[in-house]
């Protein structure tokens, strides 16, 4: 199941958001509750007791259960610039992806090292900047209400949202409260292209980022569930943690 | 006495519902996790219609096994199996008479034409130590004559379309015995017009690996070694994690050689991601792909990512009827991207990248959750991968010590120029 390790990167750091200004019309509308609305009280409910330019890093550790019986281990760390470390361990092997803010690489000891390309390498950029959804009037060109549905019996609004690279997520928002509670999106590269469900839960505040503790994900028709152990934000992490290995760059 | 009664129904109750659970969680995955069961042209529901009736009266855990299997065989494809579910009592009992086991002699064995061969033999191994040489004929083990074995086999396999392979896996099964057994052999080396008896006592255990929680231990192996001064040659029995430095370390070891022989006979694959690791080694374009993967919900790519290191000598590939699933996925798309030649026999045809489950009544389900096709758009599954030489053991290749597939091998790296 190493191949389901890169789309863990979703959801480790798409877990924010709040409102920026530079209003971009959404592509359409439907009558009902404003779209912008919606995402604005979603960005909002991620932020309590901090502000947006003061969210600079997010360290994570936890555990990943994975079909077969299989428990990986996980590290993540995201700063400002779309710069990222994802590490995860199972069965003996380590696998690595890493943004440094331009490039993105994923070191997986079974396939080998790689620059990630073309379409995976932006929609990679895209999710390691940690904040796209609290600026999502930034990151998101159009957005559009589709309705309203149950997920895990609570309502929720279902909003399409759609980057300016062209990549599509259909987010779930509570009602009540606005928190994301599933995400689903297609994710493209050169393992192919892999439908992929997240359901999210148990919201904390985490020093003022509110953000969720499990993430259960639903690839392949299987199931992996995340479990955050531990949370620092903007805690000191050094620039090398982002580097990539030179000879690949060349 | 309704205590009495009910401590006595209970355990049997109990059984006949896991064992009917197991039934419909059987039906259930394959029910959910099959990638296109239109295209197999069962109507699935309606096998469920037509087995259930007798699900329900199964009164024992071999009756039940023998309807689920029965219903898996109706998809007509590999990797939907019952594990352990076999009862194959005569096998079993050969086997128990042969003492098979788990220990190591240092050897292979393969059908050859009405005959047991040794097709492999390790140097270092205890058998190559009791003057066992590769085209050696087992003729009995212990009180066991070969003749017994294939017609048991031969029975046992008759309708499997992967017959080839499960006969391989049988056939091996004998030759290890019981740790601590003592066994002994006749057997007609090379050249002999006379069977030798030879002894193994005291058989010892192998070396088993936990590589992952919800498997079994496993036993691995790498070999390498340089043919003529020239060939470097590896092999290995699984794709497993040592492979990673194996595969890299075994080139590096060997820098004067002028190409690469990549055994995968017996092998039955191992992690799906290591064929498109190895290749990396061998492949210098971006973009390649070994083949696709397509499960219900999407497409996994086999996809090459070039290593720095990389190996651009020629590149034979040995297969046989026992080279199964990710030895396959390799071989079949070096073979499309025409970086390796291909040598030995059709392969299993066993491909489909599947998972285990455990069932309510102890039985494990492997079922698969896709289907494959290599990059050249042949589907493995079912027909296995076709070799560019054709070059099985025969009798005479056995009489005379040599290893066909491997020469033939051998032949082609003399004729190939160092890009």
């Amino acid at each position: 199941m190493q191949y389901l390790f890169p789309i863990l990167v979703g959801f480790l750091f798409n877990c924010s958001a709040t409102q920026t200004p530079k209003p971009v019309a959404p592509s359409a509308q439907k009558s009902g509750p404003n779209v912008e609305d919606i995402l604005d009280r979603a960005a909002a409910a991620r932020l309590e007791g901090i502000n947006q330019e003061d969210l600079k890093t997010v360290a994570m550790k936890g555990v990943i259960q994975m079909p077969q019986g299989m428990t990986a281990q996980f590290q993540a760390l995201a700063k400002d610039g779309s710069k990222y470390n994802l590490s995860t361990e199972v069965a003996g092997m380590k696998v690595e992806l890493i943004s440094d803010g331009k490039d993105v690489y994923e070191n997986n000891p079974m396939i080998g090292p790689r620059l990630l390309q073309g379409e995976e390498l932006a929609y990679n950029l895209n999710e390691a900047n940690f904040k796209r959804d609290i600026n999502w009037r930034q990151n998101y060109t159009s957005y559009q209400l589709l309705g309203e549905e149950s997920i895990n019996g609570r309502s929720a609004y279902k909003i399409l949202l759609t980057t300016k690279e062209g990549f599509e997520v259909t987010n779930f928002y509570d009602k009540e409260n606005y928190q994301v509670l599933r995400a689903d999106m297609v994710v493209k590269g050169e393992m192919g292209t892999i439908p992929t469900i997240m359901y999210f839960s148990n919201y904390e505040n985490v020093n003022g980022l509110v953000m969720p503790k499990t993430t259960t994900t639903e690839v392949m028709s299987h199931k992996m569930v995340m479990q955050v152990q531990e949370v620092t934000v903007n805690g000191e992490i050094p620039d090398e943690s982002f580097s990539i290995p030179a000879e690949m760059k060349q | 006495m309704f205590l009495l009664l009910f401590m006595l129904l209970s355990p049997h109750r109990d059984s006949e519902n896991v064992n009917l659970a197991s039934f419909e969680r059987v039906w259930q995955i394959i029910q959910e996790k099959h990638w296109d069961l239109a295209a197999t042209g069962v109507d699935w529901n309606q096998i469920h219609t037509e087995y259930l009736p007798r699900a329900q009266k199964a009164k024992s855990h071999g009756e039940m096994r023998e309807i689920i299997e029965e219903m898996i065989g109706r998809l007509g494809q590999t990797h939907f199996g019952l594990l352990g579910g076999q009862s194959f009592s005569s096998i079993d009992n050969l086997k128990y008479e042969a003492k098979a086991g788990a220990s190591e002699l240092g050897w292979e064995v393969r059908r050859v034409g009405d005959g047991i061969f040794v097709t492999r033999i390790d140097p270092q191994g205890e058998a190559y130590e009791k003057g066992v040489r590769l085209g050696s004929q087992i003729l009995q083990i212990g009180p066991v004559k070969a003749e017994q074995i294939l017609t048991a086999v031969d029975a046992a396999y008759a309708n499997s379309h992967q017959r080839g392979l499960y006969t391989v896996r049988t056939l091996n099964e004998f030759v290890h015995h019981s740790v601590g057994s003592s066994i002994t052999y006749q057997i007609l080396l090379p050249g002999q017009d006379q069977p030798s008896s030879i002894a193994f006592d005291n058989a010892k255990s192998i070396q088993l690996t936990s590589y992952f929680p919800n498997m079994p231990p496993m036993h691995y192996q790498f070999e390498k070694k340089l043919i003529e001064d020239k060939w470097a040659y590896v092999t290995f029995n699984l794709f497993l994690q040592p492979l990673i430095q194996d595969f890299p370390n075994a080139l590096s070891s060997m820098p004067e050689n002028q190409g690469l022989i990549i055994d995968l006979r017996g092998n039955p694959g191992g992690l799906g991601w290591l064929a498109n690791g190895i290749a990396g080694y061998l492949i210098a374009e971006r973009g390649q792909k070994l083949g696709t993967m397509q499960a219900k919900e999407g497409t996994l790519n086999f996809f090459i990512a070039p290593r720095p290191n990389r190996y651009e000598k020629p590149v034979a590939i040995l297969i046989d009827e026992a080279s199964a699933s990710t030895s396959e996925i390799l071989a079949q798309g070096l073979k499309d991207l025409k970086r390796a030649r291909i040598f030995g026999t059709n392969s299993a045809g066993a491909a489909l990248p599947s998972f285990i489950e455990t069932l309510p009544n102890g039985d494990r389900f492997q079922y698969a959750f896709g289907n494959y096709t290599s990059i050249g758009g042949v589907e493995i599954e079912g027909k296995g991968v076709a070799p560019d030489e054709t070059t099985p053991h025969t009798l005479t290749s056995m009489s005379h010590s040599h290893d066909a597939t491997l020469d033939a091998a051998v032949t082609w790296l003399k004729t190939q120029t160092i890009r």
